[in-house]
């Protein structure tokens, strides 16, 4: 909230303020899903070729994994979703007020 | 001439937690170039009116001038692009974005402002650094640096679009007496060389002392 108070105090309109707060929160989710499915694949790899032997499924021999894409889908729209929120909602509530009132509240 | 700043019975209510005149009626001119203090006790209304003056804060009655435009009437995006050219403001705890750079700190109006390309806003950065002898931390993050290189790296950022007038609430409040005193003459230099009016909230009674002019306040009223 105070980098909110910073740019409205030296200009910056509320939608400004709004539009710097989207873009870095969709940079982080885009990251932040890329970074999650680069490991998640990593670590699903790794798992798939642990032993894992079972009188009742006699073709599986390694641990099963799905490797579905919807769940990848899934794990980077949560991503993108949540940062959006994490940013859109202080904005907005940063632009409807005068920047006073921001670093009153502080 | 017209003055830089004028007000018109100015009065501001504190709703919560009871109804509160905390500014009763405040009429007030800023000439160019002038350096005027405002003191009183904490409390008296000093800062609320400097925050409605600086047209950070819209709630109150009465009229408000800048420039002999009437900042009553404007939109708060109209009020953002006058802040962004006209006043540069100087908070008590300096208010730098951590995460960047000093030169970038204070570029930042400036590529709002959007009047020049980015290599002019940078010389131009350099320059307002320059004056205000910290030329060589424009590279440092802004949150490694000291309390005074702070504070005067927050004034560079105030000054970086030429604004008619320089506002601060208490700057050199924070500082010890020697980074006061720097903060103090550099505020003076500029508003002596460079075709600024200050307005500067202050308790200091020897910084006040210097200025041209003290508006002595108290319980919401002008003294003097």
């Amino acid at each position: 909230m105070n980098d909110i108070a910073i740019l409205k105090a030296t200009g910056f309109t509320g939608g400004d303020v709004m539009t710097i707060f989207i873009m870095q929160a969709l940079v982080i989710g885009l990251i932040g899903g890329a970074l999650g499915i680069a490991i998640g694949y990593g670590v699903s790899l790794i798992i798939d070729s642990v032993p894992f032997v079972t009188e009742a499924l006699p073709t599986v021999t390694t641990y099963p994994i799905n490797y579905d894409p919807f769940y990848y889908v899934t794990a980077v729209i949560f991503a993108l979703v949540s940062t959006f929120l994490a940013g859109y909602l202080p904005a907005r509530k940063a632009q409807k007020l005068d920047p006073v009132d921001i670093i009153r509240e502080q | 001439m017209q003055p830089i700043l004028e007000t018109k019975n100015i009065s501001k209510y504190f709703l919560y937690p009871v109804k509160f005149q905390v500014l009763k009626d405040i009429s007030i001119q800023l000439k160019r170039k002038e350096f005027v203090s405002i003191m009183g006790k904490s409390g008296c209304g000093k800062s609320t009116l400097l925050y409605i003056l600086s047209t950070m804060d819209t709630a109150y009655e009465g009229e408000l001038f800048i420039d002999g435009q009437n900042m009553s009437q404007l939109t708060r995006n109209e009020l953002a692009s006058i802040r962004n050219e006209k006043i540069g403001f100087v908070f008590q705890f300096h208010y730098l974005l951590p995460e960047f750079s000093v030169l970038k700190n204070v570029m930042i109006p400036a590529l709002k402002l959007g009047k020049y390309n980015i290599d002019t806003i940078q010389k131009r950065a350099l320059e307002k650094l320059s004056i205000l002898g910290i030329e060589d931390q424009a590279h440092k993050k802004a949150s490694k640096l000291f309390g005074g290189q702070k504070q005067r790296v927050a004034i560079a950022r105030a000054l970086i679009n030429d604004p008619k007038i320089i506002m601060g609430d208490e700057p050199t409040g924070n500082l010890d007496s020697k980074n006061a005193e720097t903060v103090f003459d550099i505020l003076r230099k500029l508003s002596d060389e460079m075709n600024m009016s200050m307005l500067i909230v202050t308790h200091d009674l020897d910084f006040a002392k210097r200025t041209d002019r003290i508006i002595e306040m108290e319980d919401g009223y002008i003294l003097k």
